[in-house]
């Protein structure tokens, strides 16, 4: 079934970048369930060249994660380190795999305390892998907008982890 | 795996740290996905009834109502010889025309037109 298929190639992708702009894997489950749905429901008008399904994917996982992270902005709730290492569901393994690890566990706390905008590039250039026009494509900025964006939040994350060598693997041989 | 440096630094290498939170692989659960392909069953399946109930279902009442196929070809019909009267249209049809207004009756065109004479001579 080419329902599945999709699904299938799509969806770990969309996962990986939803769990790791919101920090919390079932709101993330959430989310891609909802960017599917959506692309169900456009796919009988969809145009072939006007865009890239996986753009165009990701374009809605960013916005549905915007709007969650606005509301919980708003409702002031506060997701904290112990949040993010918590233990992971066992039914899980790959995304318990990356809560076990310290050292990623401690880049994901880092990169939820960036701002969102650069979270986003980072995420999707370093992480996704996604060329800069494409970013810029979901974002809705240019590719130097997008470059700026991802250079500042490496240089926030440089600065968030520097205090955590330990965490990171790097070995505290002057002390 | 350890990320030392020879020297001892307090710079993370992040491009490092962010190529291996890029090599996890993330499998999203079973029932996630089947979740999303269920979705799109009900999606396809709502799409389909939708389609029956306000498009091509409307629509094909009305083509009923007004006589189905034989209105529609007697439609085509007559549009295809209106036009080819109107556009070309066979040498006999003028005789019969001239014939029929202004042959035996002794009827000019200009008696057809409207006279100003009066009009013209009132003044």
């Amino acid at each position: 079934m080419a329902a599945r298929v999709l699904t299938e190639r799509v969806c770990p992708r969309l996962l990986g970048y939803a769990g790791r702009m919101l920090n919390d894997w079932n709101e993330a489950e959430d989310v891609v369930q909802e960017a599917m749905l959506r692309l169900w429901k456009v796919a009988p008008d969809w145009r072939t060249g006007e865009a890239k399904v996986s753009t165009w994917l990701f374009r809605v996982v960013s916005n549905l994660c915007t709007d969650r992270l606005r509301a919980r902005r708003n409702s002031n709730r506060n997701i904290s380190l112990e949040t993010v290492a918590e233990p992971p569901d066992p039914a899980r393994p790959a995304l318990a795999e990356i809560v076990h690890s310290q050292r990623l566990a401690a880049l994901h706390d880092a990169l939820s305390r960036l701002p969102e905008r650069q979270r986003q590039a980072v995420i999707l250039r370093h992480i996704e892998g996604l060329t800069n026009p494409e970013i810029g494509d979901i974002m809705g900025i240019g590719t130097e907008a997008v470059e700026s964006l991802t250079a500042r939040g490496k240089r926030g994350l440089a600065n968030l982890l520097a205090g955590r060598q330990k965490d990171l693997g790097y070995e505290d041989d002057g002390t | 795996m350890k990320m030392t440096e020879p020297e001892k630094s307090t710079e993370p290498d992040i491009d490092a740290l962010l190529a291996e939170c890029a090599r996890v692989e993330i499998r999203p659960p079973a029932a996630l996905v089947d979740r999303i392909v269920r979705a799109s069953v009900l999606a396809a399946g709502h799409r389909g009834r939708s389609r029956g109930a306000t498009g091509r279902g409307r629509l094909g009442r009305l083509y009923a109502e007004l006589g189905g196929w034989p209105m529609a070809a007697g439609l085509v019909g007559i549009a295809i010889v209106g036009g080819w009267l109107g556009f070309s249209p066979p040498g006999f049809l003028d005789v019969l025309a001239d014939g029929l207004l202004f042959g035996s009756n002794g009827v000019e065109p200009a008696d057809l037109m409207i006279s100003l004479d009066n009009v013209l001579g009132a003044s």
